[in-house]
């Protein structure tokens, strides 16, 4: 079994591959052999790069990203991943700068529309990112990038328990993928939802059962589905406008049952007392003792 | 694939790190602000918010829109004959509550203008996880304003 | 009063610096040369946690384990040394190395096609360690479970087919690391009167570089050629990754010919017998667990208590020790996987050596070393169970982890 391979590329291509499947500490064994012998190569920083990323260190990742543009400004690559970066960081200035630098010099990359209004989705300048991503979406009509940037603008902008087409689309096109799924569960619990919701957070969870981020919205949403929560399911569903509803409600019943002169008024009072009180603790109660 | 159309889309909107919007108070500090503090208190927490996510041109107007309106209403309710005679079919009908009632109604409506002025904003940060401001003492801090100011227009009227 | 011997001396200097390594080399070559090649190997998986990219520790691993009289996995270790750091080469692994490979069938060809060069997967024929179940002690639950679904089908097929009992596709063993699936595989094998053939995350590293797909055909075909084979593919996640968290096509095109396979493996070929192993059974590729695949699934959990205990005698044999309940340490070490028995009597052993050299007299390991011991460490398959009790707990209704839902009530972490 050789195992001795010549080149970086060989080494690029397997570190690449074991970080595809998200192992990192066999990946880190391979690239910090090859980097003994060819410290500067550039896709081996690179891989480094990402597997400072994936293990949650986005400053050393931004560090060798940088160190590999300052060595060669052009690179495609780094520059694009630095930009992902940015965004996830919240540093929307340089991101923005770097997306319209890169634009600038690559104009006919739709991704690179797609990124920037990514960015400016961000940074909550909601038309321009979806003229952006639209753009994209008008010179490469497959772009999945662009769809799923779209597809993020209609969870944040279209109202209450309207479709996304962009949404529709990637999941008829990529029906198992996660980052498609974990849009469709964002879109279900801002409608409402939240049955369906956890069908799809558990789906997520049962893919990667050590993502802390699924586990903690499946836990959130069992909590919400059980059925001691079903009085409060108004709540969760309408929201705000349901305790509205019901305060309104309640000030009307107990007056109108008062004018009447009837005992029932008290007793509506102890009622609608006991339900605010109840929607206030047992929610916390019941999570403590679900993920005891 | 063709060049882009729009040359408008490449022009830079965060050139000012000044400019970039933060996390909005939650929703559930607007509605408790609202509710305790009434509508002074959902205009000042209107005008918190959209100064946090760089709003202030647009919103200062629903602000002042809402403090104006609920000033109108206290004005009109404590100094004029119809409004004398409006508390007084208010009292018939709801008992003697009738102002506070109306009050927090109108906080209501005036957290509702909150929540559609703002809602793709509250909506974003929740999508990406941004760390919101503590409420607490905002919250807090605008229900004692909103309530002193209601107390205080209402004892210079009457 | 008595000079310490060398060994001694070298282990109070390591007491006083735990993180030397050109120390604790120093400790190491001096077991192997005494020869105590147990004691060498455990120094030698420090080292090798201390300095995991150099090729040194890998090295000594590898040297350790052909002292043990362990040829097989000794050439394993020294095949992956050569991929770190500093590597030197050693003539007598060099000459394992030469002469396994002669006893090897023929290399891999590419199949077909035209005549190309293309990289080839070779693969190890390994025999040469005779475990069978009665080998490994404890277990019992599953190993009755291993034999009614793998074994028993394999050799009375017409038995099975009487009873139109499913047959065929391969079957994977999950669990957390170092619990001896691997081992269980070889077993398996073994019971089963058939080659081994393995397949380990290195093949894999080498198919990525291209030509995955033939060298995976080729590699079905040479097992087939070996019949009756027991064609066994360690870290299956590797392989076959799943398609919906891939970023690269390859990874989509390898599961596919591996699904192809699979599906080939029925027809052609009644005397081949697949397993695969994995840490990371939610990272397998969906399609790889529908029926006629690996649609048979076996949990292979930590040691049960009989064979924790029985570890325990086996690595202590030889050892001074006085009062030592080994059904007390057994039960007291649930969830430990071998590697952290191992641990365990290295940890014990510091405590009675620094006692030793404190007193400036030997004395033998007592109970509560192990007590303390036991005390300091904390099994590593708990990450593994505690990933899975997500699973279990949260993701709703899973039938491919009811095995693991019974373990984790019986042993209360659910």
């Amino acid at each position: 079994m050789d195992t001795e391979l010549s080149s970086p590329d060989d080494r690029v291509r397997q570190i690449s591959e074991l970080l595809d499947r998200r192992r990192t500490a066999q990946a880190r064994v391979l690239l910090s052999e090859a980097l003994t012998t060819h410290p500067d190569d550039a896709e081996l920083l690179l891989q480094g790069a990402r597997a400072d990323a994936m293990d949650d260190d986005n400053a050393s990742a931004r560090e060798t990203l940088q160190r590999v543009i300052a060595r060669q400004p052009e690179h495609f690559g780094a520059r694009a991943f630095l930009l992902a970066l940015l965004t996830e960081d919240g540093d929307l200035v340089p991101a923005e700068q770097l997306a319209l630098s890169m634009i600038e010099q690559y104009p006919q990359t739709p991704d690179l529309y797609a990124a920037y209004g990514r960015v400016m989705l961000r940074a909550l300048h909601f038309a321009k990112a979806r003229a952006l991503a639209q753009e994209a979406l008008r010179m490469d009509p497959e772009s999945d990038f662009a769809l799923r940037v779209i597809a993020l603008c209609d969870v944040i902008e279209l109202p209450r328990g309207t479709d996304s087409a962009a949404l529709r689309r990637l999941l008829a096109q990529y029906p198992e993928d996660r980052q498609t799924l974990s849009l469709v569960v964002s879109a279900l619990i801002q409608s409402g939802d939240h049955r369906s919701a956890l069908r799809g957070a558990r789906e997520l969870l049962r893919s990667q059962p050590n993502d802390p981020h699924w586990l903690s919205l499946v836990q959130a949403l069992s909590v919400q589905n059980h059925w001691s929560m079903l009085p409060l399911w108004p709540l969760q569903r309408f929201g705000w406008g349901a305790s509205v509803a019901l305060w309104l409600g309640g000030v009307v019943a107990v007056r109108v049952l008062g004018q009447m002169n009837s005992p029932a008024a008290a007793w509506a009072s102890w009622v609608i007392l006991g339900y605010v009180i109840y929607s206030w603790v047992w929610p916390p109660l019941l999570k403590r003792w679900l993920l005891r | 694939m063709t060049t882009p159309l729009n040359p408008d889309l490449l022009r830079p909107s965060l050139s000012d790190t000044g400019q970039l919007a933060a996390a909005p108070y939650t929703s559930q500090t607007g509605f408790f602000s609202a509710f305790f503090g009434g509508p002074f208190a959902s205009a000042a927490m209107l005008l918190l918010n959209a100064q946090r996510l760089g709003r202030l041109q647009r919103d200062a107007v629903w602000a002042l829109v809402i403090a104006v309106a609920f000033a109108a209403w206290l004005v009109f309710a404590y100094t004029t004959p119809a409004g004398h005679e409006l508390q007084a079919r208010m009292t018939e009908w709801v008992g003697g509550r009738s102002m506070a009632l109306a009050e927090r109604l109108m906080a209501l409506a005036a957290f509702g203008v909150n929540a559609a002025l703002h809602r793709r904003e509250q909506r974003s940060a929740d999508l990406f996880g941004l760390k919101r401001p503590n409420g607490w003492i905002a919250g807090i801090a605008l229900i004692v304003f909103g309530f002193a100011a209601t107390v205080g227009l209402t004892m210079a009227l009457t | 009063m008595n000079e310490p011997t060398p060994r001694q001396a070298l282990e109070q200097r390591l007491l006083q610096a735990p993180f030397d390594a050109e120390l604790r080399f120093d400790y190491a070559e001096l077991l192997l040369a005494e020869p105590d090649a147990a004691a060498a190997l455990t120094q030698a998986d420090l080292l090798s946690q201390q300095l995991p990219a150099q090729a040194r520790p890998a090295v000594l691993r590898a040297r350790a384990l052909l002292a043990a009289q362990r040829p097989a996995e000794a050439l394993t270790a020294y095949t992956k040394a050569r991929a770190l750091a500093g590597f030197e080469p050693v003539d007598a692994l060099d000459d394992l190395g030469a002469s396994a490979q002669s006893s090897r069938g023929p290399q891999l060809q590419v199949v077909g096609g035209k005549a190309v060069t293309a990289s080839v997967v070779a693969i190890q024929n390994v025999r040469e360690e005779k475990v069978r179940f009665t080998s490994i002690v404890g277990m019992e639950a599953l190993k009755k479970t291993i034999r009614i679904k793998i074994i028993e089908p394999y050799l009375n097929p017409g038995l099975f087919a009487r009873f139109r009992a499913q047959a065929g596709g391969g079957i994977l063993l999950y669990g957390p690391p170092g619990c001896g699936k691997t081992m269980m595989a070889r077993a398996i094998a073994n019971e089963c009167n058939a080659s081994f053939v393995s397949v380990g995350i290195s093949d894999v590293l080498n198919m990525w570089l291209g030509e995955s797909e033939r060298n995976l055909a080729a590699l079905f075909d040479k097992a087939r050629a070996q019949q009756p084979c027991v064609l066994f593919f360690d870290e299956l996640d590797a392989l076959a990754y799943s398609r919906s968290k891939a970023g690269s096509a390859s990874a989509r095109t390898v599961v596919n010919e591996f699904l192809a396979q699979l599906d080939g493996v029925g027809r052609e070929n009644k005397g081949l017998l697949v397993l695969a192993a994995t840490n990371m059974p939610w990272d397998v590729d969906s399609a790889m667990k529908r029926p006629g695949r690996f649609s048979r699934q076996i949990f292979v959990p930590p040691p049960d208590a009989a064979a924790r205990q029985a570890m325990l005698e086996i690595k202590l044999t030889g050892i001074p020790m006085e009062g030592i309940d080994f059904a007390r340490m057994a039960a007291a070490t649930a969830h430990y996987s071998g590697a952290d028995i191992d641990g365990l009597i290295e940890l014990a052993k510091e405590s009675a050596l620094a006692d030793s050299l404190a007193q400036q007299s030997d004395r033998a390991l007592v109970q509560a070393d192990f007590d303390d011991a036991i005390k300091q460490m904390q099994p590593s398959t708990l990450d593994w169970l505690r990933t899975v009790r997500n699973v279990v707990k949260y993701a709703g209704e899973d039938a491919s982890y009811k095995d693991v839902e019974g373990y984790l009530k019986e042993t209360k972490l659910l």
